[in-house]
Parts: C-alpha cells; sequence; structure tokens
C-alpha cells in the first residue's frame, strides 16, 4: 500500500511539473489577448485629440447627410414634402408614394421610418459625440470652436426639419443610450428653444470664413441664415430682419443673374451647399429623382403639380428655366429642371442648397412688411422677381404684401428643402389651400406619422393623431 | 516492457541532438514556429533535468579481460547503486571471462554475463542475488530472466526456457510497431520495434503469447510460432478509432456524443465541398446548400439554435488548428446590382474533400467543453489523411461528370400568362397603359421563351482528377499528394471554376517511436468565374420578355420604348474569385516515460481571396449613363495556434488513469479591402488597377482576435466498464472588454459499459455491448465580432470638402460577457448478435443564457441595436436515433444499412421583460425562437377572392392582437438513410436523406419579392387555379397587378408550407476487378465507379427546391460522374 502511495505522490509530482509550463502560458494569457487597436478604427479617445481626426469627423456627418438616400439632408424632404403639398405629384404605382401624396401616409412607411426619422436621429447621435469628443478635447481653440459651431448648426438643422415635419419629437442631446431610448416626444416649443440655442452657439463659435473648399462647411452667415428663418418663423421679425439683413451686407453672397446658375457649384448665391465631389456619383439625389431616363417612353416619376404650374406667370424665366416637360403618349408632363443632369460624365457641377441668398430677401421682405417697413420689404422682394424677368410689384396693404411674399416663395422655391409645405403650416393656411386641391385631405395630415416601429420599441413615443 | 531510466537517459540524448537536427530543417521552413519550436525546448530540457534525477538511471560499461567474475561484479557495483550477493561456492568454479561492454542497461550486461558463465540473476531490491544454474535441467543453462528493474517479486527461475524471437505484421506485412507481446500467466511482455520484431528471452518454448495492438484485433500464438503473426484489423465498429479533442479513442471507450463519417463517405460523393458531405449523414446536424452555384456556401446547425441574434456557428477545426475564415462568404464584393446576389462563396471550396479521411462532429458537453467559450454551438473537426508505413503506393483517381437541374418549375405559358395579367388588370379595375404593361401592349404576344430552359437549363460539367503516393518505412512516412477539379455552371456561357491542390504529410519517429513528429501541409488555388449574380431569379421574367440581343447581336435593353431586365448583363461583367489556402499543422511529441508524453501541436492557417469584379460599360443598361468600372477586393484570413500538451497515463488503484493538461494560443487575424476602379481608356484593359485613372470607394477593414487557455482533461478508465471524463478550460478571449475577457467552462461525463458485467452477461446473451453514457457541463459563446467592446469610429469611403471622413460605429457598450450554454446529454447504445446490429440513442438538451444579442433600439438612440447580454434563456432538446445493421455478411454477399434520424425542439424558456422589449413581436416564452407568428390565414373569400384572416380580437381590423403562433421553421425531425451491398467486386451504396419542416413557399416568396400573380413576373401554373368569380373556393387569391396591396399576407402564415422531403442524396456503384485481371497491369486494385448526387426528390413542396427554399436561387443539382481509381 504505502508502494501504491509512494508511486502515486512520485508520479503527481513528475505530472504537476509538467504542469507548470502551461500555467505558466496561460497566466501570461491576459496580456496574450490584449489586442491592437484596430487598424483604420480611432477611438474616441484619440479621434477629437488632433484637428485633422477630429475634422474628419465632422466631415462625416456632412458625408452622411448627403449619402443617405433621399434623406433630410439630401433631397428626401424636397421630395416627400413636395407630395404632401401641392407642388408634385406622382405617376407610378408604389404605394409608398402615393401615400404622400394622398395624404395617407401608412404610420409603417419605410420611407419615413428609414429615410427620414432614423437617419435624421443618427447624424444627431453623429452631432452629439462629436460635441462630446469636442468639449473634452484639448484641441486649439480655433479650430475647436470652428468645429463646434459646424455641429450646433448641423444639429439645429436635423432638428429643424424634424420638429416641422413630425411636431413634438424626442429631444436628444447626448450619447447616452439607455436614457435616450426611454426618451418621449417633447414639446415642439422646447426643440425650437433648443434649435435657437444651438444656432446662436453656433453663430458665436464660427468663423466668417469657410474652410474647405467653398461653402461646402457652415460659417457664421449660415447660421446667421438660419436664425433668420427661425426666427421668421416663430415670427419675432425684428430678429428675423436683423440676422437676414446681415447675412444680405456680405459682399461674397449675390443673386445670380443667370437662373441656370442658382445651384451650379460656382454659384454666388449660395450660403451652405451640400456637395459630393466623388467621381462617379455626379448628380443629385433630386434630380436623379425628377429627370427621367434617356429611354423613349421614360416618364418622369415626379411632375409638377398643375395646380402649381397655373401660379406661375406665364412669363416668369423660372417657368422655363427651372421647369422642363415631356410628352409621352399624348400626356404632357412638367418636372423641376433646377438641377440640369440626372447623370454627368463632365464632373460635378451642381451641389444641393440648404441656403441661398434670394431666401434671406424674402425672409427680409416678409419680416419688414410685418415691421410696417413695406417699401424695403417690396425693394427684396423685387430683386428676386426682376431676376425672374418678372415686372415690380407695389402696394402699402399688408396682407397683400404678405401675399405677394407667401406666392413669391412658392415659385421661388419650390420644390426645394420643403419650403412650401412648411410655409402653408406655419402660415395656418395649410387646411385652406389643401382642402381645396386634395380630394382627401384631413387637418391630421399637416404632421407626419411617427414610425409604427418606433414606438414598439419605445412605448413612451406616441402617435399623431389620424394615424392611431 | 518498462524502460530502465539508464537506458532512457541514453535516449533523451540521443532524441535531444536528433531532434535538434529534424527541428533545425522546420524552423528555417516554417519561421511561424520558431516561438513554439523554442517552447517544445524548454519543455524538454525541463523533462531532461527532471529524469537526470532517477537514480535508477544508469549505462553500465565493463572492460574485463580474463578477469574473475568478483572483478566484473565490482566493476558494476561501482557504475550502478547495486550490491551482488553470492556465496563463495557459487563463483567458485565460474572460468575467467573476458567482457567488453560500451553503455548498455544493467539488465543486457547481466544477461551477457549469464551467457558467458553459468550463473543466474535475480534483482531483489539493491541486491542482485548470484544463483547457480543447475546443470542437470533439460535445457541447456543460459538463462537470465529479464525483469524490468522496477518490478521486482515474484521471479522463479525457469529451466526450460528460450529465447522467443518473432514478428508481428498486419495484413498487409507492414511491421505494427509497438505492439504487445505478453507471455499468457507471466508478467512478461515484450514491445514490437521498428520491424515489427520481438524478442523474449527465457521464455518457456511451449507457451502461450497474446498480442495486442490498437485497432487491430488479439491474437494468442504458440511460442514456437512466432515467424510472422498477423494481426488482423478490427472489423469492429465499435473498436475503430474515433478522433476526439487532443487525442482518439474508441466508440466503446468513448464518453462524449462524438458523430463522424469516414473517408469512404466522402469520397462516394461527388462533391467539391466537404459540407456538402455531412448532409443527413450525422444526427443532430442540419447541413443545408445554399444554392447549386459550384462554390457556393452552406449552412449548418449542430442541434439548433442556441443564440437570439448572434452566430450559431460551429467551431471548424483542421488537424485540430482552427479553420480561420471559419464558415464565412468570402466575397467582399457584395453590392452586385440585384437583391438576389449569390449567398456568397464558401471557405470550403478551398479543402479537397478527397484529402479527408474523417469528418468529427462533436455535440455534448463532454466532447466540447476542452474548446470553451468556442464550444457551444459544436466542433467540426476535419482530420487529413496520414502518411501509413508500407512500400510505395500511387493511387490515381479521375472522375468527369455532369450536373443539371433536376426539378424544373411549371411556368405559365405566353398565354396564361398574359390571361393572368389581363385579368389582374381587370381585377383592379384599371386599363392596362404601357407603363404599367408593356407585355401586353408593346411587346410581342405571341412570344414564348423557357427562361427556366434559357439561364439555368444548361448542364455543367465537372471533371477531378486526383493522384497520391505515400509510402514510408517504420520511422519516416510520407505522403503526397494532388488534385485537380473543373466545374462549370448550368448557366449559359463558358463560367469554369477551377481548384487545383497539393498537399504533404510527413510523419518522422525516432527508432524506439518516443519521439514523433508529423507534419501536414496542404496547399490550394481555386478559381470560380461563376457571375456575381445568381439568373435563377431572372427565369421569373414575363415569358415574351423581348430577345436579350438585337439583329446585330448588341445586348437589347428595350423594345418599343419599354426597358426590360437582360440576364446576359451579367455574362458580360466578368466575376473572377481566386482563392488560396495554405493550412499547416506540426504535432511534435515525445514520450518521456511509458506513462507520460509531451506534445506540441502547432497550426498555422491562411485563406487569402481576391476577387475582380469587371463592369463594362456596354454590358450595362445605357439608361444609367454607365461608366467602366471594375472592383478590386482582397480578404485574407490568418490564424496561427501553440497548443504545448502533456499527457500522463498509467494504472492506478483499479483502473487506467489518463490525465491531459495544456495550453492554447491562438490568433487570428482577419484583413479586407476593396477599391472600386474607373476610367479605363479600353473595355479590354479593366482587369488591371493601373489602368484607371479614377479609384473610388476605398474600403478596408482589419481586426484581429486573440484566445489564450489552459484546458485538462482527467480519464479514469475501470476494466473498460466504468468510465468517467472531467474536461475543464478557463479562458480569455479578446473579444470582450477589460474585466469580461476570461471565463471557466467544464464538464464532466462518464460511461458504463454494462454489457462488460457478468450478471449482464449471462441475463441477456444477444447482446454484445451495452454502455449507458452521460453527461454534463457548459461552454461558450464568443461570436461577437471583435472589438465591439470599443467605443470607435471608423472611415467613411467616400470624402467631404476634400477631408477624409469619420463616423462612430456603434454605441459603446463595453460590460457585455460571454453566452454561456449548458448541455446536458444522457445516450444509450446497444449492440446485439455480436456487433451486427447497434443502436444507439442519445437525449439532448442544451441551454443557453446570458444571450448575447443585438439589442434592438428605437432609432432615436442613432443606432438600430446596442450588444449587450440578455438574460433570455433558449432551450434546445431533442433525441437522436442511430442504427446500424448488418444484414446479411458472408463471403458472397455484405450488406448493412445504417439509418439515423433527429427530433429536436427549439424553446425559449425565459426573458425578462418580453412584453415591453423590442423583441415583444418577434418571440413568445415557450414557442422556437425560429417561430412563424402571424396573421391566420383563413383560405381565400369567395366572396371578395382575397385572403381573409382570423380576427383574433373581433375588432375587424388587424393589428398585434391578432397575431397568432402559425408553427415554426425549425424541421421537426430530419435523417437520413443508407445502404451499402457488396457482392463479390460490386459495391453499392445508396443515401436518403429526409426532413419534415416548413417552409417559405414559393407563393410566400413572391409575395415578399412583390412579384405577386398578376404582376410582370411569370407563375408557376398552379397558380392558374386562382379566384375568379364570387363563389371560387381555391387557395390562391384573385390576381392583381397592386403588389404593394399585401399588407396583412407578408404578415401572415400564407407564406409557408410544407417543405418536407426525402431525397436520393447519393448512389455509388463500383466494381473493383478481381486480382487476376489487376494482377496482369500490376496495380493493387482497380476499380470503375458511377456516382450521383441529389438524383431524386420526393416532396409536396410547390418551390423548386425545398433544401434551398429560396426560388430565386439555383437549386442544388443533380450530378451524375462516372470514374475510375487504380492503386499500384
Amino acid at each position: 500500500m504505502k508502494k501504491i502511495i509512494n508511486k502515486i505522490v512520485h508520479q503527481i509530482l513528475r505530472v504537476t511539473s509538467l504542469l507548470i509550463l502551461p500555467i505558466i502560458i496561460y497566466s501570461s494569457c491576459s496580456k496574450f489577448i490584449q489586442v491592437d487597436d484596430p487598424i483604420g478604427q480611432i477611438v474616441t479617445s484619440t479621434a477629437f485629440q488632433d484637428e485633422q481626426t477630429a475634422t474628419s469627423a465632422i466631415m462625416g456627418i456632412y458625408s452622411n447627410l448627403l449619402v443617405r438616400s433621399a434623406s433630410i439632408g439630401s433631397g428626401g424632404v424636397t421630395l416627400y414634402t413636395g407630395l404632401t403639398a401641392d407642388e408634385l405629384y406622382y405617376t407610378g404605382t408604389d404605394q409608398g408614394y402615393i401615400g404622400f401624396y394622398n395624404n395617407t401616409i401608412h404610420p409603417n412607411s419605410g420611407i419615413i421610418s428609414n429615410d427620414i426619422w432614423r437617419f435624421a436621429y443618427q447624424y444627431i447621435y453623429q452631432t452629439n459625440a462629436c460635441i462630446a469628443g469636442l468639449e473634452s478635447s484639448l484641441l486649439d481653440l480655433s479650430v475647436k470652436n470652428q468645429l463646434l459651431g459646424e455641429v450646433y448648426t448641423i444639429r439645429a438643422f436635423c432638428y429643424w426639419y424634424l420638429v416641422n415635419l413630425f411636431g413634438d419629437v424626442p429631444l436628444i442631446l447626448d450619447i447616452e443610450y439607455q436614457a435616450n431610448s426611454k426618451a418621449g416626444r417633447i414639446s415642439s416649443d422646447v426643440i425650437y428653444q433648443q434649435i435657437v440655442l444651438d444656432l446662436e452657439t453656433a453663430y458665436d463659435l464660427l468663423d466668417k470664413e469657410y474652410h474647405g473648399y467653398d461653402r461646402d462647411r457652415v460659417n457664421k452667415w449660415t447660421a446667421a441664415a438660419f436664425l433668420a428663418r427661425v426666427h421668421l418663423y416663430l415670427g419675432n421679425w425684428q430678429v428675423a430682419r436683423e440676422y437676414a439683413t446681415e447675412v444680405i451686407m456680405q459682399p461674397q453672397y449675390r443673386l445670380e443673374e443667370d437662373l441656370n446658375s442658382v445651384f451650379r457649384i460656382e454659384s454666388q448665391e449660395v450660403i451652405w451647399r451640400l456637395v459630393e465631389r466623388t467621381p462617379n456619383l455626379r448628380f443629385t439625389v433630386e434630380s436623379g429623382k425628377f429627370i427621367p431616363s434617356t429611354l423613349p417612353n421614360a416618364r418622369p416619376v415626379l411632375a409638377i403639380d398643375h395646380d402649381l404650374l397655373d401660379d406661375f406667370d406665364p412669363t416668369d424665366e423660372r417657368l422655363t428655366n427651372w421647369t422642363t416637360s415631356r410628352t409621352i403618349f399624348g400626356v404632357n408632363y412638367t418636372y423641376p429642371f433646377k438641377f440640369k443632369y440626372r447623370t454627368s460624365a463632365l464632373g460635378q457641377t451642381e451641389a444641393l442648397t440648404p441656403f441661398r441668398l434670394a431666401e434671406l430677401y424674402l425672409i427680409r421682405a416678409e419680416a419688414q412688411t410685418n415691421l410696417g417697413e413695406y417699401p424695403e420689404a417690396l425693394e427684396y422682394l423685387n430683386m428676386v422677381r426682376v431676376r425672374a424677368g418678372l415686372n415690380k410689384l407695389f402696394s402699402d396693404d399688408k396682407p397683400e404684401i404678405l401675399d405677394f411674399i407667401i406666392r413669391e416663395r412658392r415659385i421661388e422655391f419650390f420644390a426645394e428643402w420643403g419650403h412650401r409645405w412648411f410655409d402653408l403650416k406655419r402660415t395656418g393656411k395649410i387646411n385652406e389651400v389643401l382642402s381645396k386641391s386634395k380630394s382627401n385631405w384631413t387637418h391630421t395630415a399637416a404632421l407626419w406619422p411617427i414610425p409604427v416601429s418606433e414606438i414598439q420599441r419605445n412605448p413612451n413615443l406616441t402617435q399623431n393623431p389620424g394615424y392611431e | 516492457m518498462e524502460p530502465s531510466a539508464a537506458g532512457l537517459v541514453q535516449l533523451l540524448k540521443l532524441n535531444l541532438t536528433k531532434m535538434g537536427k529534424t527541428y533545425g530543417i522546420s524552423i528555417h521552413s516554417l519561421q511561424i514556429m520558431r516561438i513554439s519550436s523554442i517552447l517544445i525546448f524548454l519543455q524538454l530540457f525541463a523533462v531532461y533535468l527532471f529524469a537526470a534525477h532517477d537514480t535508477n538511471a544508469q549505462l553500465i560499461s565493463i572492460a574485463a579481460d580474463r578477469a574473475s567474475v568478483r572483478e566484473v561484479f565490482s566493476q558494476i557495483e561501482k557504475q550502478a547503486k547495486f550490491t551482488f550477493s553470492y556465496q563463495e561456492s557459487t563463483i567458485k568454479e565460474t572460468p575467467a571471462i573476458t567482457l567488453y561492454i560500451k553503455n548498455k542497461q544493467l539488465t543486457e550486461v547481466l544477461f551477457e554475463l549469464s551467457r558467458k558463465t553459468d550463473l543466474n540473476f535475480k534483482q531483489i531490491g539493491k541486491v542482485i542475488a548470484v544463483t547457480k544454474i543447475k546443470k542437470d535441467g533439460p535445457q541447456k543453462e543460459n538463462g537470465l530472466h529479464l525483469k524490468p528493474i522496477k518490478a521486482v517479486q515474484d521471479y522463479e527461475m525457469i529451466s526450460t526456457q528460450d529465447t522467443i524471437r518473432g514478428k508481428v505484421i498486419n495484413e498487409n506485412g507492414e511491421p505494427l510497431i509497438g505492439a504487445s507481446v505478453a507471455v499468457k500467466g507471466t508478467k512478461t511482455v515484450a514491445i514490437t520495434g521498428n520491424d515489427g520484431g520481438f524478442v523474449l528471452p527465457n521464455t518457456e518454448k511451449n507457451a502461450t503469447l497474446i498480442i495486442t495492438y490498437v485497432g487491430y484485433e488479439s491474437r494468442e500464438v504458440s511460442a514456437n510460432n512466432t515467424a510472422n503473426v498477423i494481426l488482423n484489423k478490427k472489423t469492429s465498429y465499435l473498436d475503430e478509432v474515433q478522433v476526439i479533442p487532443y487525442g482518439t479513442t474508441t466508440r466503446r471507450l468513448n464518453t462524449g456524443s462524438v458523430s463522424s463519417i469516414t473517408s469512404e463517405e466522402i469520397e462516394n460523393q461527388p462533391v467539391s465541398n466537404p459540407l456538402a458531405t455531412l448532409a443527413g449523414r450525422v444526427p443532430g446536424i442540419i447541413v443545408s446548400e445554399n444554392s447549386g452555384m459550384p462554390g457556393s456556401g452552406f449552412s449548418i446547425q449542430i442541434r439548433g439554435r442556441n443564440s437570439l441574434a448572434q452566430g450559431s456557428e460551429p467551431l471548424y477545426l483542421i488537424d485540430g488548428i482552427p479553420f480561420s475564415p471559419g464558415n464565412i462568404n468570402m466575397n467582399v464584393i457584395t453590392n452586385s446590382p440585384s437583391p438576389f446576389s449569390i449567398s456568397g462563396q464558401s471557405p470550403f471550396y478551398a479543402i479537397n474533400p478527397t484529402d479527408i479521411e474523417s469528418i468529427e462532429i462533436l455535440k455534448d458537453a463532454d466532447a466540447l467543453a476542452i474548446y470553451g467559450s468556442r464550444g457551444a454551438n459544436g466542433v467540426v473537426m476535419i482530420t487529413t489523411k496520414k502518411a501509413t508505413v508500407g512500400k510505395t503506393s500511387i493511387s490515381a483517381n479521375i472522375s468527369s461528370g455532369v450536373s443539371h437541374v433536376v426539378r424544373m418549375m411549371d411556368l405559365m405559358n405566353t398565354e396564361q400568362y398574359l390571361e393572368m395579367r389581363r385579368e389582374a388588370f381587370n381585377n383592379d379595375g384599371y386599363d392596362p397603359d404601357i407603363f404599367s404593361a408593356p407585355d401586353l401592349l408593346l411587346w410581342d404576344t405571341n412570344r414564348y421563351t423557357d427562361y427556366q430552359k434559357e439561364l439555368i437549363g444548361g448542364t455543367a460539367r465537372r471533371t477531378n482528377a486526383q493522384l497520391s503516393v505515400s509510402g514510408g518505412t517504420a520511422n519516416t512516412q510520407v505522403l503526397f499528394s494532388g488534385g485537380y477539379l473543373k466545374e462549370t455552371n448550368v448557366f449559359p456561357g463558358d463560367l469554369p471554376n477551377q481548384r487545383g491542390n497539393a498537399s504533404i504529410n510527413a510523419r518522422h519517429a525516432s527508432s524506439d517511436q518516443r519521439f514523433q513528429l508529423n507534419l501536414s501541409t496542404a496547399y490550394s488555388y481555386s478559381e470560380n468565374r461563376s457571375p456575381a449574380t445568381d439568373l435563377t431569379y431572372l427565369t421569373y421574367l414575363a415569358p415574351n420578355t423581348p430577345s436579350f440581343y438585337d439583329d446585330a447581336r448588341n445586348l437589347q435593353w428595350e423594345l418599343n420604348g419599354a426597358t426590360f431586365e437582360n440576364p446576359y448583363t451579367f455574362l458580360h461583367r466578368k466575376f473572377v474569385a481566386q482563392t488560396e489556402n495554405f493550412n499547416s499543422s506540426l504535432v511534435a511529441s515525445y514520450q518521456l516515460f511509458e506513462s507520460l508524453t509531451i506534445r506540441t501541436s502547432m497550426g498555422y492557417n491562411t485563406v487569402i481571396g481576391n476577387q475582380i469584379g469587371v463592369n463594362p460599360a456596354s454590358a450595362e443598361n445605357p439608361i444609367y449613363s454607365p461608366v467602366n468600372n471594375t472592383v478590386f477586393a482582397d480578404n485574407r484570413f490568418s490564424g496561427w495556434t501553440i497548443e504545448p500538451q502533456a499527457e500522463y497515463t498509467d494504472n492506478l488503484w483499479l483502473g487506467k488513469l489518463s490525465i491531459l493538461v495544456g495550453a492554447t494560443l491562438q490568433s487570428n487575424t482577419h484583413d479586407a479591402s476593396s477599391i472600386t476602379a474607373s476610367g479605363f481608356s479600353n473595355e479590354s484593359l479593366m482587369e488591371s488597377l493601373g489602368a484607371a485613372s479614377e479609384l473610388t470607394f476605398p474600403y478596408s477593414t482589419n481586426t484581429q482576435y486573440r484566445y489564450g487557455a489552459a484546458f485538462g482533461r482527467i480519464n479514469y478508465n475501470i476494466a473498460d466498464k466504468y468510465l468517467i471524463n472531467i474536461t475543464g478550460r478557463r479562458d480569455g478571449s479578446s473579444r470582450f472588454g477589460p474585466g469580461k475577457q476570461f471565463a471557466t467552462f467544464g464538464a464532466v461525463g462518464a460511461a458504463w459499459i454494462f454489457s462488460e458485467e457478468q450478471w449482464v452477461k449471462q441475463a441477456i446473451p444477444v447482446l454484445s455491448y451495452g454502455k449507458l453514457r452521460g453527461s454534463y457541463g457548459s461552454t461558450g459563446n464568443d461570436q461577437i465580432g471583435d472589438y465591439r467592446y470599443l467605443d470607435t469610429w471608423a472611415p467613411y469611403e467616400r470624402n467631404y470638402s476634400n477631408m477624409a471622413t469619420i463616423y462612430p460605429l456603434w454605441l459603446y457598450n463595453p460590460s457585455y460577457g460571454w453566452e454561456v450554454n449548458k448541455k446536458l446529454e444522457g445516450a444509450l447504445e446497444l449492440s446485439f448478435f455480436e456487433e451486427r446490429t447497434l443502436l444507439s440513442t442519445a437525449f439532448f438538451r442544451n441551454r443557453s443564457g446570458n444571450q448575447l444579442v443585438n439589442y434592438s433600439l428605437p432609432t432615436q438612440t442613432g443606432f438600430m441595436s446596442i450588444n449587450r447580454n440578455m438574460p433570455a434563456l433558449i432551450q434546445n432538446s431533442g433525441w437522436e436515433l442511430m442504427l446500424n445493421t448488418v444484414n446479411i455478411r458472408n463471403s458472397l454477399l455484405n450488406w448493412s444499412s445504417s439509418f439515423n434520424i433527429t427530433f429536436a425542439k427549439n424553446k425559449l424558456l425565459e426573458f425578462p421583460d418580453l412584453e415591453t422589449s423590442p423583441y415583444a413581436y418577434q418571440y413568445i416564452i415557450g414557442q422556437p425562437l425560429n417561430l412563424i407568428y402571424g396573421f391566420r390565414s383563413m383560405g381565400v373569400d369567395p366572396e371578395t377572392g382575397v385572403y381573409q384572416f382570423l380576427d383574433v380580437d373581433g375588432s375587424e381590423t388587424f393589428n398585434a392582437a391578432d397575431l397568432t403562433v402559425n408553427g415554426n421553421l425549425d424541421p421537426k425531425y430530419y435523417g437520413g438513410f443508407r445502404n451499402t451491398i457488396s457482392i463479390k467486386g460490386f459495391e453499392a451504396d445508396v443515401f436518403f436523406e429526409f426532413r419534415k419542416q416548413i417552409g417559405l413557399g414559393h407563393l410566400g416568396a413572391t409575395y415578399l419579392q412583390r412579384q405577386i400573380p398578376g404582376t410582370m413576373y411569370n407563375q408557376p401554373s398552379y397558380m392558374l387555379d386562382r379566384w375568379q368569380q364570387e363563389g371560387d373556393l381555391t387557395e390562391i387569391e384573385k390576381f392583381t397587378t397592386f403588389d404593394w396591396n399585401t399588407g396583412n399576407t407578408t404578415s401572415s402564415d400564407v407564406l409557408y408550407e410544407d417543405a418536407s422531403y426525402l431525397r436520393l442524396k447519393n448512389i455509388c456503384i463500383a466494381y473493383n476487378f478481381p486480382k487476376t485481371i489487376t494482377q496482369k497491369i500490376k496495380a493493387d486494385n482497380f476499380r470503375i465507379y458511377l456516382q450521383g448526387q441529389n438524383l431524386l426528390t420526393i416532396t409536396n413542396y410547390s418551390g423548386i427546391d425545398p433544401e434551398t427554399r429560396n426560388p430565386f436561387w439555383l437549386p442544388t443539382l443533380g450530378t451524375y460522374t462516372i470514374g475510375a481509381q487504380i492503386i499500384f
């Protein structure tokens, strides 16, 4: 027995001596399994420590705004509010589009949930992540301020479209996903306060000069132009007038005399443009949608509503320069032609233009009308009209001037960034106007539905009336 | 025979130098293994030191010239710590002796001494007793009883002895090295050497020898008939060698659940992907081909879906080394123009099935726990062929065959199709116009083309040639093999896929077989030219779609102003995927003592994929203003592994104890990149990156995965009757964040071979084998993707304003950990009538918790999901049954059958707060994960002609309250049935696979893809049985062109139908020419064969293939090949 025990002890000793190696290897494991940071990825803590990378993070937002097909940054607002308002009609059979035109958007609409809502909040996340990164970074203050200013402007830009399309929306200002995933809708007044706050912050931080390619990125005057727009919507006429005036006074902006130059990338009318400079992608989302293919029988998918066409003065040069038409099997379709190239082998020639000087003229005109400054108001209104080859208008009747301005906005900004839809809403005329032109119009259609998929994932979200 | 310690040291010295040399070569040839070779040396050095302390370790040299015995004794006493004990009278008459011996073990010295004198020796402890050989014995007195020095007890001097010499060989005349030759009734044992020879000194001439060797039937022979003892290979299925993690065992003694298929079954199948060979043959595993395109992927699931969101992919090992790509899609280029692009190329296409000796599937905790965090979804172990001892053998195997789509859909002809279209417009109340109905108004309504025949009706050709050469001596064996495979498509045009491969396996062992080195290296190159898009979805084009070519043989895109999809665009584009695969594994082992072996296995594996997608502008519809562009992509996986191990085996108390300890270091990297090149001056230059003037959309990714672990296994076997196996592993993975990287997994398995009990033998004499086994343990799952715990930004492929762009990749959550899978198994294995019937039944229950999920989030958080753990618990349980029978076995006819069936059930056991979670409409507690949860169809309303659904809450509207459980997509049962018959030289192997399941039907797929009956897509003719007027009772809705108007249908059970099938998966008929003929051509064997795959399918499924269950993917092809194999 003793022998056996001896033997066991002996063998155990032998085995354990061999165990040492695996144990040594294993104990070095915790070091072994540390991997390097991935090549080609940057950890947040380092992303904002140098100017180059921090700028790339902000450029990522611009790029994302552009690249997502028909999101709020890439023509989505133009296309879909064009249908829900009285600008465009749809010629095809896709029920998704038909719902917009009929103002019976299904709350399950993929366009709403994916193209609009999801990407808008993705942009907002990017802005919030950049703000967090920038605020804790030790970058040179001048760089940091410019970048922060750009980010705040873009965040305001996202919220501005969300609040105008959906009404109350969740207000997400940081990247804490646990709290954010439960956030409910916040009153649109609060959203507007945040927009103003963001824009005022941006206005203070931004440089007057453009960084990067000319007008591709937001500068101080972009924030000012945006503030003018927001205060116009809020009815703060004086503030709107001041911001508009400030932008108008900048010598680098002037109305392009040639209407066909307004949306070109060398346009001097542009305050901020979003432009894809990657080769092989030389067209805007809008032109891709509006301009039909070269196929003999291809009809425009989205054509201009007759109601809008009738509003054009027959001598309006915008009618000839910004629209064109095509007759397919005896039916004439007129479609937007602000962008000229569906595709182009000529290099990048056109750009999406969220802010251009003509808008500031009309903002100023509208603010001044409301402030009783009719002559100056008409002066700016008429500058836009004269550019389009129209006669000047004169009046000293405030409602009439306001009517002039709204009509002018309808023509000048047709199929452009949702101006018509938002004008109808902010002037309170939406029900009056659309109940005439749209057979299915209901009052609740002024707000788009909150995506059902979002409500399913966040019980704190509520649906807009009319879509339950 | 246990070695003496002295001999050991000598051997060790010898082998260290020898090994150093051998090793030197491998270090130079495989730099990757440098680290591990250092580790081995370290290990060996430690052992060397240890062994040197052994007091018994001593070699003796004698130099005696006519010296007295006493002097010789004294020389020995000085060198060995032994004392001779004798009486003066014993040695008095012994003459002076002359003896020169250098460095011999004590036993040998004494043996020599005994031969030269009349003395006999007996060791008792440290004393050697000297006695005189009796003169009057019947035998010549020259005996020394050789005893291992360690074990000295009851030696009795025998005088009727002789030295027995002999040789042990197998049926082929190859020596069996290391066979044990025991003298019956004694403790004397000899082990055969390199030539199979053995020596038993001083053994009774009429003794009986018991010869045993692993994998061979034991034999008893008389000691006077030992010239060439032939051992026969065990034919017993139960005693076949079973590969298990880090070792081998037999089916009889295995405590875990391991199923395997062998090279014979693999080679009988004319397939090019090793995964294909598993389908239906192994219980508990579902293997489905994703598409019939050559090189296409396979989906594999072992014992059900364990994970809510993360991978249920098993771990794939080739000769113990993780296959670095796993079972992913090799293609980087996925942005093909159609949503139906092929499911991707399988990395396993790079592995030649002919090189495989066996594939093992590990299923229960006992077999898997040693793989720790990688074992939750099972392990697929591929073992390649190894070199064997014997004369040089050359085997050549050539086959050639054809493949085609076996089961075409019965699609409508033009007349029926146009009737459907007109009726659809009529139902909708619209007049067809040129935009919505070019097929009715603009195109020739008399035209008819069978697009199935045109696009997928071709015949693919297959040629396969394999050559291998093997042979070797007892110490060194080598196997070379090479192969070439060429497969074409069923699509129009010549789109060959080719694969060439070469491999070498070399094994070297020291002359005493203690040091062993085994190197396997395989390289393959494949070139896949299948179109990047599966053309099958285009077979549903309207049958009067205009010709794809105009009169001038140019691609035609429109007719009379209406455009259409032209399938030939994909044939004018070019997609070339080149894949290189290099696998190398080296196992070095050294047997330190009989009971202790150290081993290090090292492996390196790399799979490199280069893909080019050439899209010339001429191959694209000009309305999109296409430009010449080419996508260049690279995909590179590589990984190395080092696993030092020590294995200790010894008899302890009543049984045999075996302990394995080891460690694993594994590192994997994956790099992928792609870039789009354009601006080519000429279409013929488009395969050259240098000819491009513009490069856009650069994409690259790089990930690194590291894994480290220590593991152990204790196996205790009492009399081959009671077995217990304990395994454990502590491991760490780089896929988790700080503090979450390490975890411990372990399992216990036990088996009771009750047929070895006497009372069972008496009670049930027909029972030849009965085993009850069970196991319980835990494994983990880390299939979450790399770096997900980091808060990272990645570059976006576009610039903005002349600046690079980056974007945040995901929401930051560093605190997720392992998914833990607890597996329980119980099994009963029975064999009757001398193993002619073998029944094995297993019950398993796996519970997977701490689920790693991409938890859905409202997108207001910026992302759609986040990686996190969730306390959901998923159970997979089921029964596996396997029955092997030998129906007839005689000299003329052999007929055996094998049947397996698996019943499995998946169930969501727990999911806290499911109702308020984002998964509320996806899962139900108590139901399977792959649940069909939707509206319940009540058939077509005879009045309106549209589907009506069960209004559960009677609210007359359809919402979440009306969702019901309408079955699930998991197969209810599945399995296979194999028969092999051989009559003289003829062999036949017939295999059926079956599966009972529900699947997405053809109609369902058309709804999901918005190609519903009535739209501008062709339909199967059974759709003509549709609702037409009030009162019609039918299963198919009225035709409509409103493809969007499918709201409730796409969320209902209308989509699904019975997709069960019985498939004649494989037939192999072979004829082996008789020896009389083969000898004339000097061949050992000559065999011709006919093989068929997927020949016949019996199913009620309405779609084209119940295996892929997708009408838009090429169905699995039927293949016939004919071939010949000759072995010299």
